[in-house]
This record gives structure tokens, sequence and C-alpha cells, in this order.
């Protein structure tokens, strides 16, 4: 028998692997490809190449940016001064680094011109300590970190860990390409700034400049107009003082506009290219004249008007304060430009605040953790804004406290556009709400709240929008038919007019001039009735009611006489002819007007119908430049600066400073802790029935005695009533505080434990899945 | 590929048939909610998730062992290994399959924690690409510490072994980007401190939460993927010869 051999399977062939695969397989190859991976990273971490997701485009440089470097066709040398690494403070070395990336992009983006150096300052004597020094960089939390740029002209960022504490850290791109446009040669224009808020500060006073003020200084050349003379003067930027102009000074009341020519032909002196109004308290009606016509011949304003205004207050009041007895000129705590806007279309009632539930502000807590809000200040987020305007659109925090609003429709001629507008939860309430939250000692921080509840249960919002912020172009018409009002009178000197130095106006004498103490104007010369050039005269209308003024205390001085105006019959003036103008009788029961038959030349230049197109931004409030106060976010800055760049026609830098990311915030919060507020509104609404019934009581009564009588018998029981309904108030914003803290830890609670649990739960189901197809089997 | 679907759909129903991969990801899911949430998300009042991205490459220092560290030595432990890399397999091929899988779980931790993208864009209104942003590079880290876990457990049989060893590779390629750890380097020099930012999975995984893709972040962390992927081919096939 033959044992037939079983073939065995052939061997298996090992394919013969090239030498080169064991080279790389093995240690040196592991070492090699390390290395070619560090070269690779070295070389991807030179250079900046990035893609940039944000939608603002916060890690890029901006397109205003790239168009200001690509007019750059001189040399500029951006010098960063530094002191060495181990003389700055940890947190801010990080720091170092980001800006000299981003010096690094602005040269990557013009390497032909822009030169980016580095001096590293040491602490004793040298050339870089001696040069940081003569350029103004600031040392002053012991080490030097600023950044000069130079061509021309020289701009100096004296310290970039300031501009960066406050919360302008996006904006470093900012100031750097305006400094770069700055030096390289562009031609900076004028800015005229009017204003009763000393935007530019007051030694005097120890009024630093303003957050706005010091921004647009950057920019522009700024001219201080005086809200009742319309003096203009030269803001001198090195020693940080108003100095009188050189040259040829502006006819008074004018505001001169470029490209305007004097009689004999020449160039007008100290043109302005646009004009910024801050809370023109007690504005002349020469200064809206002055605007009037400014904006007729195609000038561009910026009007920041106010219902309440609270550094007004504080500048009163520390006039009344001041050195040698007070004396001091008092501010209007409202402003407005009536004529303008009611030539306009539009109405803005300084007696009225808006107050939104919608975009309340949280100032902060109290030490039981009950959030501190008030309806009248006012955070805006995107939503506010109404357009995709470049203006609005990318600010996202925009704060307001105690604005007001514009209602109206534009006027034959003007196109409108609404820029910032309220939720529909908003209403208005009365000045009273208007109480600033934070004093040093937060002893009015009662007041606060209880002003804030007060509005708060005031408000019956109609779910219409209140526009807050708008921008009117077009063909406007002049306000003032009748040509140039007369100018103010002269403040008397020492300040008070007409009475002693310290004491309150009036006192002792006649009530100042118009805008010194907010009493209604004087009247002044009467404007005739608006009628078209050429039309026949129409007769006489009767003059419109105007409301009769307070009948004074007994004992007070007589109030100065409510202005009147009589409608006039009367042909549009001819240029260069005279008006005669003769008031109607005011309606009986009004104090008599002072007599104001006369005759005034007008102006040759008087222009009654715009001769260019005008441009006239109006906002509603004035709290939100006054960082004083503590008021001007870095949002509110940007939005003031954008306007005033959109104004004078600088886009770029507009486009620079809304690229900042800005905080989104969570909204929604707002809307829970209204939701839990009107839970109980009702209760809060019968504390205030049972008040208002007694008050009522009182008032029924006929006689003063017995009006006293039940004055005094009632007061008892009202301040207990008040003590209980405080008490319940009280208790009921704790239990809506308790219920806003519930619900913020509910949504925490939720988020962090139902994952979890769903994922638990689909990973029971696999297993009871797999375990039954498994005993299936 | 076909080789690498079926290692991978194997290692996958491994992982998910397996209470070890739910417990992972609730674990994750806990932590990364809870230090968003509790480190005051919503106290900060800011739509924006950086405050939720910026603990992800500390919870991957150890999520991404505790995932990377069965993939080879679970392998070696049971012995395993040879068997499969005598079969028509290449090592590539079975690493591929395997970290592809450990994504897979990831991906799932990772999908988790969508939750919270629906309580922020109804609480406010957040930029949506650069959340995009942040999810890849948190995405990409994660994928960076579990290959540096798959090169390491191919060293060892022991996972623990492996898992202490990631976690302390993961713990210091972190901790390189730390504050008062760049402040350090800083001081020695800033080119110093340029290399330590440039390796540490903390700082790439922060700028891409800012919405900041880098180029020299997209290299380095597909760098450390593709290194660590190379040493465990090259570890498996030394082992296997």
């Amino acid at each position: 028998m033959s044992i037939e051999l079983q073939k065995s399977a052939p061997a298996p062939v090992t394919p013969v692997k090239p030498r080169g695969n064991a080279a790389l397989f093995s240690v040196v190859g592991v070492l090699l490809v390390a290395g070619v991976l560090v070269v690779v990273n070295m070389v991807s971490s030179i250079g900046s190449a990035r893609l940039d997701w944000t939608e603002n485009k916060a890690h890029s440089l901006s397109k205003g940016t790239e168009a200001i470097l690509s007019k750059v066709d001189t040399e500029v040398k951006v010098q960063l001064f530094v002191s060495p690494l181990d003389n700055i403070p940890p947190p801010e070395r990080p720091v170092v680094g980001e800006v000299l990336n981003m010096l690094e992009r602005y040269r990557e983006r013009a390497p032909k011109f822009i030169k980016v150096e580095k001096s590293e300052v040491p602490p004793v004597a040298s050339d870089e300590l001696e040069e940081a020094l003569r350029l103004g960089i600031s040392n002053q939390q012991g080490y030097f970190f600023g950044i000069s740029v130079k061509c021309a002209d020289t701009v100096v960022i004296p310290s970039v860990p300031a501009l960066l504490r406050s919360g302008e850290s996006d904006n470093m791109e900012y100031h750097l390409s305006r400094a770069i446009s700055r030096v390289s040669g562009a031609r900076r224009a004028t800015l005229g700034i009017m204003s009763s808020l000393k935007l530019h500060g007051d030694p005097s006073m120890g009024l630093p400049p303003s957050e706005i003020f010091r921004d647009l200084m950057e920019q522009y050349d700024i001219r201080i107009i005086d809200p009742s003379s319309v003096k203009m003067q030269a803001y001198n930027a090195q020693t940080r003082m108003t100095e009188d102009l050189k040259g040829k000074a502006p006819p008074e009341g004018k505001i001169p506009s470029p490209g305007e020519k004097n009689p004999d032909g020449s160039d007008m002196d100290h043109a302005v290219d646009s004009v910024l109004v801050v809370h023109p308290g007690g504005i002349s009606d020469l200064a809206m004249y002055a605007l009037d016509q400014y904006i007729l011949r195609g000038g561009r304003a910026v009007m920041f008007l106010d219902p309440h205004n609270s550094l007004a207050g504080e500048l009163s009041r520390n006039a009344q304060r001041g050195p040698f007895g007070g004396g001091g000129d008092t501010i209007p705590s409202s402003s407005s430009v009536k004529k303008l806007l009611d030539k306009w279309g539009y109405t803005f009632d300084e007696t009225k605040l808006v107050a939104d539930a919608g975009y309340q502000r949280t100032l902060g807590q109290l030490q039981n953790g009950t959030p501190v809000t008030s309806p009248v200040m006012l955070t805006l987020d995107k939503d506010a804004a109404i357009n995709d305007s470049d203006l609005v659109s990318k600010l996202t925090n925009i704060e307001m406290a105690f604005a007001g609003a514009f209602s109206g429709t534009p006027a034959t001629g003007l196109t409108e556009l609404r820029l910032l507008q309220t939720s529909k939860k908003a209403d208005f309430v009365g000045t009273e709400a208007a109480v600033w939250p934070i004093q040093r000692d937060m002893s009015n921080l009662p007041q606060f709240l209880k002003a804030a509840d007060t509005a708060t249960r005031q408000m019956k919002p109609d779910g219409i929008q209140k526009v807050l912020a708008l921008r009117l172009t077009g063909t406007f018409k002049t306000a003032f038919e009748g040509g140039k009002p007369p100018p103010p009178p002269e403040k008397p000197a020492g300040g008070m007019p007409g009475g002693m130095q310290g004491m309150p106006p009036g006192m002792f004498g006649p009530q100042g001039a118009q805008g010194d103490t907010g009493a209604p104007a004087a009247p002044s010369a009467p404007v005739p009735a608006e009628t078209a050039p050429g039309t026949p005269a129409a007769p006489p209308a009767p003059a419109p009611a105007t409301p009769a003024a307070p009948a004074p205390a007994e004992g007070a001085p007589a109030a100065t006489p409510p202005e009147v105006v009589p409608a006039v019959p009367a042909a549009a003036p001819a240029a260069g002819g005279t008006v005669p103008v003769t008031p109607a009788p005011p309606p009986a029961g009004t104090p008599p007007a002072t007599p104001a038959t006369d005759t005034k030349p007008v102006d040759p230049n008087h222009l009654a119908e715009g001769s260019a197109e005008g441009l006239v931004y109006l906002i509603s409030d004035a709290d939100m430049l006054c960082d004083v106060m503590g008021l001007a976010s870095p949002d509110n800055v940007k939005f003031a600066a954008n306007l005033v760049n959109e104004a004078s026609g600088d886009r770029n830098l507009m486009d620079i400073r809304n690229r900042a990311t800005g905080r989104r915030p969570l909204t929604k919060l707002n809307e829970i802790r209204d939701e839990v507020n009107s839970e109980d509104s009702k209760a809060k609404e019968e504390q205030d029935a049972k008040l208002k019934k007694i008050q009522d009581d009182i008032n029924a009564k006929k006689s003063v005695a017995d009006k006293n009588n039940a004055y005094f018998a009632g007061m008892k029981a009202l301040l207990e009533q008040e003590k209980e309904a405080s008490a319940k108030r009280w208790n009921l914003e704790k239990e809506a505080n308790k219920k806003l803290r519930s619900r913020i830890n509910g949504i925490k609670w939720y988020n962090i434990l139902i994952p979890p649990v769903v994922v638990a739960m689909i990973g029971l189901i696999v297993f009871i899945i797999r375990k039954s197809s498994t005993a299936a089997r | 590929m076909n080789t690498v679907w079926i290692i991978f759909k194997r290692e996958v129903k491994a992982y998910f048939n397996n209470p070890l991969a739910y417990v992972l990801i609730i674990i994750f899911t806990l932590l990364a909610l809870g230090l968003a949430f509790l480190t005051g998300f919503i106290e900060n009042n800011d739509a924006s998730l950086e405050g939720f991205f910026r603990w992800h490459p500390w919870i991957y220092m150890i999520f991404g062992p505790a995932i990377g560290m069965r993939l080879w030595a679970e392998e070696h432990r049971t012995g395993t290994t040879e068997l499969l890399l005598t079969m028509p397999v290449s090592p590539w091929q079975a690493i591929a399959g395997k970290f592809l899988a450990s994504l897979v779980v990831l991906s799932a931790a990772l999908l988790s924690t969508v939750s919270i993208l629906f309580t922020v864009s109804w609480l406010g209104d957040p930029d949506w690409a650069k959340v995009i942003c942040g999810y890849i590079g948190s995405f990409l880290v994660g994928a960076a510490s579990i290959a540096i876990a798959c090169a390491v457990s191919a060293l060892t049989r022991s996972q623990i072994t492996c898992l202490l060893v990631s976690v302390f590779i993961c713990f210091i390629l972190v901790l390189l980007g730390y504050d008062f750890v760049a402040d350090f380097f800083r001081d020695v020099s800033e080119t110093l401190s340029s290399i330590a930012n440039g390796i540490s999975l903390l700082w790439h995984g922060q700028e891409m939460a800012k919405g900041n893709m880098r180029l020299q972040s997209l290299v380095y962390l597909f760098s450390v993927i593709g290194f660590s992927l190379f040493a465990t081919s090259v570890i498996i096939r030394t082992k296997r010869s």
C-alpha cells in the first residue's frame, strides 16, 4: 500500500519588502517623519493664513483697514515702544504678542509702505527711553507699551493697555488704522460740536474730556460752537483748551459750510464739514437758525436730544457749588430743537421718557440677589436696529438712559430712515422716573428702586414701537421764515443773571435769559405764517392757544409770559427785503406778550429752501454719551462716532469700528424677567388702587380747611398703607426674584441632566434589543 | 477600503455593545455641559459658546485616552493582534478602521451636547459659523488625543498603563497653553512661548473656539493625528516582526 503523500500547501511566498519600507518604519523613519512634520508646522506658523469664521471677521483686517492701507503711498513707520517682558505684568504680556501679530498683518498688507519696528525701552537712560518720553508714551503702570505712527505727522497711542482695559480691545485696529489714515496725508475734516455739556472738558470743574470727544479729537479738527451765541472757538488738542479762531471769524450766528463764499467772493474761513449737537440745553433761536441754514446749504448734522439729561443736572449742581460762592449757570435738563423738528414734521416731547420692558437694563444685584433694573434705562440689542444699515446693525449693546422718542412723519421733500426703535413693550412715563441709580454711597438707591417700580406699573404698552433714532435726508425748508432772529441777550458777568451770586435765579432780580433757567422763552420777534412766495396774503388766523403758564405761587416773582406765536399774513420775503411784522392780538386769558412790532433786515444769504441735499441724524438720548456718569458704553461711543463718520463721509473708519464683535447678550433673560414680574403686577396694582382711593377721598373735600384736616387725618392712614404696601411689594420682589432664579437654575439643570439621561436610555434600549435578539438565537 | 469598513464596523459594534462607550459619553456630557453652565455661562449674558468649548481640551485629556486605550492594548492582551495581522489586512487598514471607529464615539459624545445649541439660540443670537468652527476644533483636539492614546496602546498590553501614559502626554500638551505656563515661557523667551503655544492642544482649541481657524492649527492637529497613527503603525510592525 502506498501512502500517497499529501501534497502540502505550497509555502507562502513572502514578498520581499523593499528596503525603503524597513527604513521608513524604523526608529530613524519615525524621527525623520517627525522632523518633516516639525518643519511643516514651522512653515505654517509663519504668516497669518487663517479662515475667519466670525460674522464680524474679528480676526482679519477689515475692508476699511485694507481700503486705508491701499491708499497709503508714502512710507509710514509704526513703532511699538514696549518695556522688556520682565518689566511687564504677566497678564499684559500676551497682549504684546497680539499687538505684534496685528502690526505684522498691517505690514503684510502693504509691505512697501508700512514699516513695523519694535523698540524695547529699558528702564535706564537710553535713546529708546528718550524717544518714548518725547513722544508722550505713557509709563504710568510702570512700564512702556505704546505705539507711534509716523509719516508727515505723528500720532501716538500712548498706552495700549489702557486702551484695552477700556473695553476697546476689538478697536485696536480702529485706532491703528485711524492713525495711519491721519498721518499719511488724508485731509483732516473739521467737526463743529455744539453742546451744553462741555464734552471737551472743563479743567476748572475738574471735568475731563468725554470719551466721544477724545475719539473724535483724534480724527477731526474740532470747533466748539456755543449753543446760545453760536460763537465758534477752535479746540487745541495740545493744550486741551479752546482758543479764538485764527484768521477771519465767521459772521455772527453762522456755521460756515464747505465751499461757502464770503460776500467778496473769497472762501469763507473755518468751514465745518459736519456738526455734532449734544444736549443743546437752552439753545437760542440764533443757534437753531444757524443750524437751520447750515443744513439747508447741504450741511450734515448729528443731534443728540434729551428729555432728561443726568449730566446737565450734575454740571448745574457743581456750578452752583463752584468757587467764589457758586453762581454758575444752570443747564436745562431737557433739550430739543423744537422749531426745526416742527418744520421737519416731528415732535419730541421733553416731558416724557421712554420706558421699555423689553430692553430694560439690569444694572446689578442687591445683596439679597434681587436684580436692580429700570425700564427707563435701556440696553438695545440687534433687534432694536430697524434696518441693515451699517450704522447700527453690527452694534449689539447700545445703552440709553432716560431717552425720549420721536413721532411724526417727514415733511415734504424729506426722506426718513429709522435706525433704532424700542420693543413692542414700550410706553411713555413722566420724567420723575429719571433717577440716577448709583451715587457713590448708594444713598439714592431706594429712590431709584421706587422710581423704577413706579415707572413699571405706570406703563401700559400699546404694542407700538417708539422711534429712538432716525435719519432725515433731502431738501430741507427753513424753520425761520422771517429770517435771522436777533442774538440772545448777553449774560451778565458773574454768571447769575440779574441776581446775587450764589442765590437761586430770580430771588433778587428778574429772570435770566432763555436757556439759563429752563423757563419758557421770552417771546422773540413773531414768526409769520408760512406762505408760498408770490401768493396773496391770507387773512390772519387766530393765534393758536398756547398752554398758560402755571399760576405762580404766592410770593414768587411773576413768571415770564409764555411764547405767543400769532399767525401774521405776509408774503415770503424777497432776498434783501424787509418784512413788516405785526402780531395778532393774543387770545383772551393769556398774559400779555412782549410787544414785538419790528422790522429787521433779512440776511442776503438767507435760504428759505435747501440749495443742496442736507442730512440730519436725530437721536433721542444724550446720556448715552456721558461717560462721566458711567453711561457711555463702548457701543454708544462707536454708534455716535459712526454717525459722525457717516455724516463726514468717512466710511472706511466706520467699517473698521463696526467690525468689532461686541457682545451678544442673552435677550431672552429680559423676557423671562418681564414674565415673572408681570405675574405679580396684579397684586401691585391693587396696592396702588388702595393708595389712590385715600388720595381721592382727600381731594373730594370742598374747603381748604376740610381738605387739610382730611389730609392730616388721612396722612397717618396713608403712611401706614404705604408701609404695608411697601412691605408687600418687597415680598413680591423677593418672590419674583426667587422665581427668576428658579427658572434660570431650571434651564441650567435641564441642560446638564437631560442629555446624559437620554444617552443612558439609548444605551439601555440597545442593550435590551441586543439581549432579545441574542436570546432569540 | 472594504477591509477598513469591515474593521470599522466590528470596532463600532465592540464599542457600543459595551457599556463603556455609554458611560464615557455620559461622563463627557455631564462634564462638558456641567462645567459650562456652572461656571457662569448664563450669568455672563453672552450668546457665545467660548465658555463651553474652553473646557473641552481638559476633558479630552482623559476622555481621549479612555476611548483610545482599548484599541490595541485589548488586542495585545487577548492575543488577537497576531491573528488580526495574519489576515489579509495591512496594519494601516487595521489602524484606520479602529481609529475611525473611535471617532464615531467622539462624534456621539459631541452630538450629545447639542442641547446647549438649542438653549443658546433660544436665549440669544449666537454666531453660528463661530459655533461650527468651535465644534470642528473640539473634534480635532479630541481626535488628536485619541490618536495619541492609540499610539500608546500599541505599546502596551495593559489598558491602565496606556490610560495613564496617554493622560500624561495629553496633560502636557494641554498645559503648555495654560496662562501661567505660557507666562513662564514668555519670561524665558518669546520664541519659546510661541513654540509652547504652537504645540498646545489648549491654545489651538481656544483659537478655533473663537472662530479663528488658523492654518497653523489645522496643520498641527492633523500632524499630531497623522504622526500618532504612523507611530502606531511602526510599533505594530515592529512587534509583528
